[in-house]
């Protein structure tokens, strides 16, 4: 036989069943919560710069004029240099339907099987592809309508028309993601890339360096020296871009959330303390005439201490049990969701070491912290206070300015009045309970708050940036008279608009070169454009070199501001540009707005676009598609190759699918938050009636009926939850602002538009009436179906 | 000279006999609460002796729980002191208290006070366990064994809540014995129990005292509290004597108070005169200790011993109720001395007017010793001993 200590603290686990399984759920909670964020955090952070890093991404990409291998050893072979590649691509239309199109970005490699820089992992079906196949990367393949096999049609810059066998599946993870572009990618051979009317020579270079310690400007010197190089082999550089090194291209996307991710993670881990500390000093009343009884029989108090503590341990050895492997499911079910939309895979699916200790922390040391000032009080309690804590229930009400405000209310029935004094008897445990409670509904609130000013400021500055119903896109600039003669003559077109568009990327002042900027180059006046402007002003009669620059942009080129001259270069040329004002971006990548007229001039396109506005009298998705397939047919019979459409249906798609990734994260804190201060309630209720057990008793013993109990107890738990959601929704307000401001920031630049989600805060409402009646109820009904003699002589 | 009929004796106070077991001096324990201030003792000494098997009888709320609690050090006393073998248990902090009273008492509860997830032989080792006593092997022995002597054998793993109340009872008597304590401390043990129940743990309780234990028993049965050894009354915190409670039952419990208030113990050597016979009444005598022989004087000066008074017995009545002066003398043995508790005799008439019952029961025991001694004078009778 054990240990008589042991036997007890064992059978305490075994015999309060509820009470322990409060007790592990409180303390499991902050468990999974911290594995569950901290877990993501650290697998994502680990395995996608892992997974990025072994794709040998490029230290820098540089376009250059034709080129062939003989350039590619000479510039393998410079010191620097530690890998150099050359890549084919172009640009095609897809047919993904009837008369449906997407655009198609194809790369052609010179080996399949020995790529060495950006490298490209095969999937499914066959590698390489043979001469007249593809292999569709993996996250696009759902754009295509297609599958593995399948013969599509694309369209070529000309006009012809090819089809090509999908022969399987491609993964690059250095590819921003399909669902946000809405482009298809793809890999062929250089023999198919000439068959679909692209160069069978170079067009880019892909560079690794020897010194892989290098930073962004390191790395631009470097460039400098390769680009001299080129330029002295009678080459032409026409771009070259540097990317952070080491970073994938989303990470300055996931580590805002990330970060938004850890704050909440705390704050659940903090809300998890309070739960911890209710439910142990709770359960430490209940155990206060058993201890009252072993120091009778012989205990000391550090045999108290150390039986209680003892019992502690087991109870969050217990709960990391449930939790560390729930944690970590919920870590990598949480990983692979971003990862599938990041387009990566997660290669390392242990549990980081950093994880386990922050788990072992919360389960351990956090409950035996919490449990130190309940045990030590416990026992230090002397016999008599100890033995004589049973009676009718525990708790002081009558001295406090509190109890006397309650004492004034009359205006109750009995039974109501009893719920409301019983709330405030155990102040202590009240505040805890209702700090959990609250904060978690605070954050609930806000979180819906959140989610409701992120797609009102979608509406309202995002989507609106774009007032037509489609735009239509073109492989090379057309005169505009042309495409308007030929867009009007659709049923359904009441307007149309021109848009120039050019790729210019800046040169900055240490002479490396940004990713392009888009240029829109449009009239002042066009209405069909609603920027907001958020600092400078728009464009203005008279305006040449001005350009308003996006906040999109700005996230990569942060050094600019209003007032600043900004050089951009096109082709060979490059041009300085006066930045007169700062607009909302769209988050459809840098762009910035020039005057139609100027970039015509200096793009020598004078008269012609490359996009076209369009303004249908019917603004439904049918209408819309159908505008499109005519448009296409029109052009199509004129010689017009339209190389693609967007439909602000599909703007608002996939914009919304980047914002249901930040919804999402927060909804999963969101509940986890209000399963934190659910559970908080159900300890306190489920303790207070054990509680309260004789004192039911006493109130059967004098009539009380069964219902009679269950209402005056559910009541007080119902009273708890009201408000707990009272204060929280108090709370919520600028707690929501907080978040609005700092999640807005973090993805979009710039506040959101708040709002206080009403519908919000009648849902928490609804969730903690439940909560609170669930909670009560079942110890409550337990309660009032044992004999009154049962419970008048209860001894738990 | 002591011992002699006709010397007066210096009477002496005395408030505990030798060597007590335990020893309560001038205890006062005053609660505070919302209410206000509430003193459940008020200054109560008493002694228990090594053997004695003690019943601590009073109404609910006289303080009989407050004083077993002063014993166990449960409580502390806002002043006083107790001594248990000679120790200031009160001087020792909560653990060492803790542990001094799992080696030196055994403790029996109302409420039996098992832990509800341990066997009932768990819970009896579990004392042993708390204070060290005995190896693992030896814990588990002596357990099974007392749980036998107290007719549990086969119940040994059954859990508090699988047995009755009386079983449950007896297994907190086996617990209380775990650690072999000398003193048993008992809190209304029967008071939770049916009548068939109660009398079978009061027959363990004989048998214990039988085997040298000490056992204080707080109880509100009457029944059971006439069969022990003495009896220690409490009412509104207070002791009342116990003499006075014997010798006169028929006194209410205020009555008794203020009686225990107003007299005064006092000590006779062997031989030493109480009262003299041919005296004025002064004071009303109970025998506390020892004995006193009843002598008449005879014609020609020699003495006649009438008869022999003992423990519980008063005297000294006939001429206080009648009136005149005593009619025998009262001497304290020649072997064993007395000690008497003496109540002055207008406070003596003060409380026979306040308690018609009693007036009467004395009067008729007045009756009865007065023809006793007027027959023994007439017929020259010699020593009549009554216990």
């Amino acid at each position: 036989m054990g240990s008589p200590r042991w036997r007890k603290i064992l059978g305490d686990l075994w015999s309060y069943k509820t009470r322990t399984a409060v007790v592990i759920l409180s303390i499991a909670i902050g468990v999974f919560a911290v594995g569950m964020i901290a877990g993501t955090q650290e697998i994502l952070t680990r395995d996608m710069e892992a997974s990025y890093l072994a794709i040998e991404p490029p230290a820098a990409i540089l376009g250059v004029s034709a080129f062939d291998d003989e350039l590619v050893n000479t510039i393998r072979r410079m010191p620097q240099v530690d890998e150099a590649e050359g890549r084919g691509g172009v640009s095609v239309r897809l047919s993904v339907g009837p008369e449906s199109w997407r655009t198609l970005n194809i790369q052609a490699l010179p080996d399949f099987h020995a790529i060495r820089v950006n490298k490209i992992a095969p999937q499914q079906g066959a590698w390489p592809p043979r001469k007249r196949e593809i292999l569709i990367e993996r996250s696009s393949l759902y754009l295509t309508n297609a599958q593995i096999g399948d013969s599509v049609i694309v369209e070529l810059p000309d006009g012809t028309r090819r089809s090509v066998r999908i022969a399987g599946t491609a993964h690059n993870m250095n590819m921003p993601p399909a669902s946000f572009t809405g482009v298809v990618d793809g890999f062929v051979t250089f023999d198919t890339l000439e068959w679909l009317g692209g160069s069978h020579r170079y067009s880019s270079l892909l560079l690794t360096l020897t010194d892989t310690s290098l930073d962004r400007d390191g790395v631009g010197r470097v460039v400098s020296l390769v680009r001299d190089k080129i330029e002295r082999g009678g080459y032409s550089v026409t771009f070259a871009y540097v990317p952070i090194p080491g970073k994938h291209p989303a990470d300055s996307a996931i580590q805002p959330m990330l970060l938004i991710l850890g704050v909440l993670g705390a704050m659940a881990l903090l809300l998890s303390g309070f739960l911890v500390v209710n439910t142990i000093g709770a359960l430490l009343t209940q155990q206060v005439r058993q201890i009252g009884v072993m120091k009778a029989i012989g205990a000391t108090t550090r045999q108290i201490v150390g039986m209680y503590l003892a019992t502690v341990l087991v109870y969050g050895l217990l709960a990391l049990l449930v939790a560390v492997p729930l944690g970590a499911l919920g870590a990598f079910g949480f990983t692979e969701y971003l990862a599938r939309l990041i387009n990566f895979d997660i290669i390392d699916y242990t549990t980081p070491p950093r994880v386990l200790a922050l788990e072992v922390g919360a389960g351990l040391v956090v409950p035996l912290l919490a449990a130190l000032w309940p045990v030590l009080g416990g026992a230090r309690l002397t016999v008599r206070e100890a033995l004589g804590s049973y009676g009718l229930g525990r708790g002081r009400f009558g001295s406090g300015r509190i109890d006397r405000l309650l004492e004034r209310v009359h205006a109750l029935s009995r039974p109501l009045l009893l719920s409301l004094r019983n709330t405030f008897r155990r102040k202590s445990r009240l505040a805890l309970t209702l700090t959990t409670l609250t904060l978690g509904g605070a954050t609930f609130i806000s979180v819906f708050s959140v989610r409701e000013g992120l797609f009102l400021t979608a509406e309202q500055k995002i989507f609106t940036f774009w007032r037509h119903d489609l735009i239509a896109y073109f492989d090379r600039p057309y005169r505009f008279e042309l495409l308007a003669q030929e867009a009007r003559a659709v049923p359904g077109v009441v307007r149309v608009e021109p848009i120039a568009y050019t790729a210019m990327r800046r040169v900055r002042p240490d002479g490396n070169q940004s990713e392009d900027i888009g240029l829109i180059g449009t009239r002042h006046d066009n209405d069909l454009i609603n920027a907001t402007v958020l600092s400078g002003r728009w464009l203005v009669p008279g305006d040449q070199n001005a350009i308003v620059i996006s906040t999109d942009a700005l996230r990569n080129e942060p050094d600019l501001a209003v007032g600043d001259d900004v050089v951009l270069k096109y082709g060979e040329r490059e041009l300085t540009w006066r930045i007169v004002g700062i607009y909302q971006g769209g988050l459809s990548g840098p762009r910035a707005i020039v005057s139609y007229d100027y970039l015509a001039h200096i793009t020598r396109r004078p008269g012609r676009v490359s996009w076209l506005q369009v303004v249908t009298s019917q603004h439904d998705r049918a209408a819309s598609e159908r505008v499109v397939r005519e448009l296409n047919e029109r052009f199509k019979a004129a010689g017009i190759h339209m190389s693609g459409s967007e439909t602000l249906d599909e703007v608002r798609q996939n914009i919304g699918t980047q914002f249901g990734l930040i919804v999402s994260l927060l909804m999963v804190m969101a509940l986890l938050l209000a399963a934190v201060g659910g559970l908080g309630l159900m300890g306190t209720m489920s303790i207070n009636v054990l509680e309260r057990t004789r004192e039911i008793g006493v109130l059967r013993a004098i009539g009380a009926t069964n219902g009679a109990v269950l209402r005056i107890v559910i009541a007080e738990g119902v009273l708890i939850g009201v408000l707990s959601w009272a204060i929280g929704a108090l709370l919520a307000l600028p707690l929501s602002l907080l978040l609005s401001e700092a999640v807005g920031v973090s993805f979009i630049q710039m506040p959101l538009d708040f709002v206080f989600s009403l519908g919000g805060l009648a849902i928490w409402l609804g969730v903690v009436v439940i909560l609170a009646a669930l909670a009560s109820a079942l110890p409550a009904w337990n309660a009032a179906r044992l004999t009154v003699r049962d419970v008048l002589a209860y001894e738990g | 000279m002591p011992g002699t009929l006709n010397m007066p004796v210096v009477p002496q106070i005395r408030d505990c006999g030798e060597a007590p077991l335990i020893e309560m001096r001038s205890i006062v324990k005053t609660f505070k609460n919302a209410a206000g201030e509430f003193t459940a003792l008020r200054g109560v000494t008493a002694c228990f002796y090594e053997g004695e098997f003690v019943s601590i009888v009073g109404k609910s709320g006289s303080g009989k729980s407050t004083l077993a609690n002063m014993i166990t050090g449960i409580d502390h006393p806002t002043s006083g002191q107790v001594l248990i073998g000679g120790v200031d248990i009160h001087k020792m902090n909560e653990s060492d208290m803790s542990l001094w009273r799992g080696r030196n008492l055994g403790i029996v509860f109302q409420f039996f006070q098992l832990m509800p997830t341990l066997t009932l032989l768990e819970n009896v080792i579990l004392p042993m366990y708390l204070t060290g006593y005995l190896d693992a092997a030896g814990r588990e022995k002596r357990a099974r064994e007392l749980l036998a002597l107290v007719g549990l054998a086969g119940f040994e793993d059954k859990l508090p809540a699988a047995v009755s109340g009386g079983q449950q009872q007896c297994a907190a008597i086996a617990r209380a014995l775990a650690n072999d304590p000398p003193i048993l401390i008992a809190d209304e043990p029967t008071g939770n129990l049916d009548s068939r129940t109660a009398a079978s743990v009061f027959r363990m309780f004989e048998q214990l005292v039988g085997q040298g234990k000490t056992i204080l028993m707080v109880t509100h049965d009457q029944d059971l509290a006439k069969r022990v050894t003495r009896t220690v009354t409490i009412a509104d915190g207070r002791v009342i004597n116990e003499y006075l409670a014997r010798a006169l039952p028929t006194l209410t419990e205020e009555q008794l108070i203020w009686a225990t208030h107003n007299i005064e113990v006092r000590s006779y050597p062997p031989g030493a005169v109480v009262i003299h016979e041919g005296t004025p009444p002064d004071n009303f005598f109970i025998i506390a200790k020892g004995q006193v022989d009843i002598v008449l004087q005879q014609p020609g000066g020699s003495e006649m011993v009438v008869t022999t008074m003992g423990v519980g017995q008063y005297f000294g009545e006939i001429a206080l109720l009648r009136g005149g002066t005593h009619n025998a003398t009262v001497r304290a043995s020649p072997t064993t001395g007395v000690d008497v508790v003496a109540l002055d005799r207008d406070e003596f008439r003060h409380l026979v007017a306040e308690s018609p019952s009693t007036a009467a029961a004395i009067d008729e025991v007045a009756d009865q010793r007065a023809a006793e001694n007027l027959a023994a004078r007439q017929a020259g009778e010699g020593v009549k001993r009554h216990g």
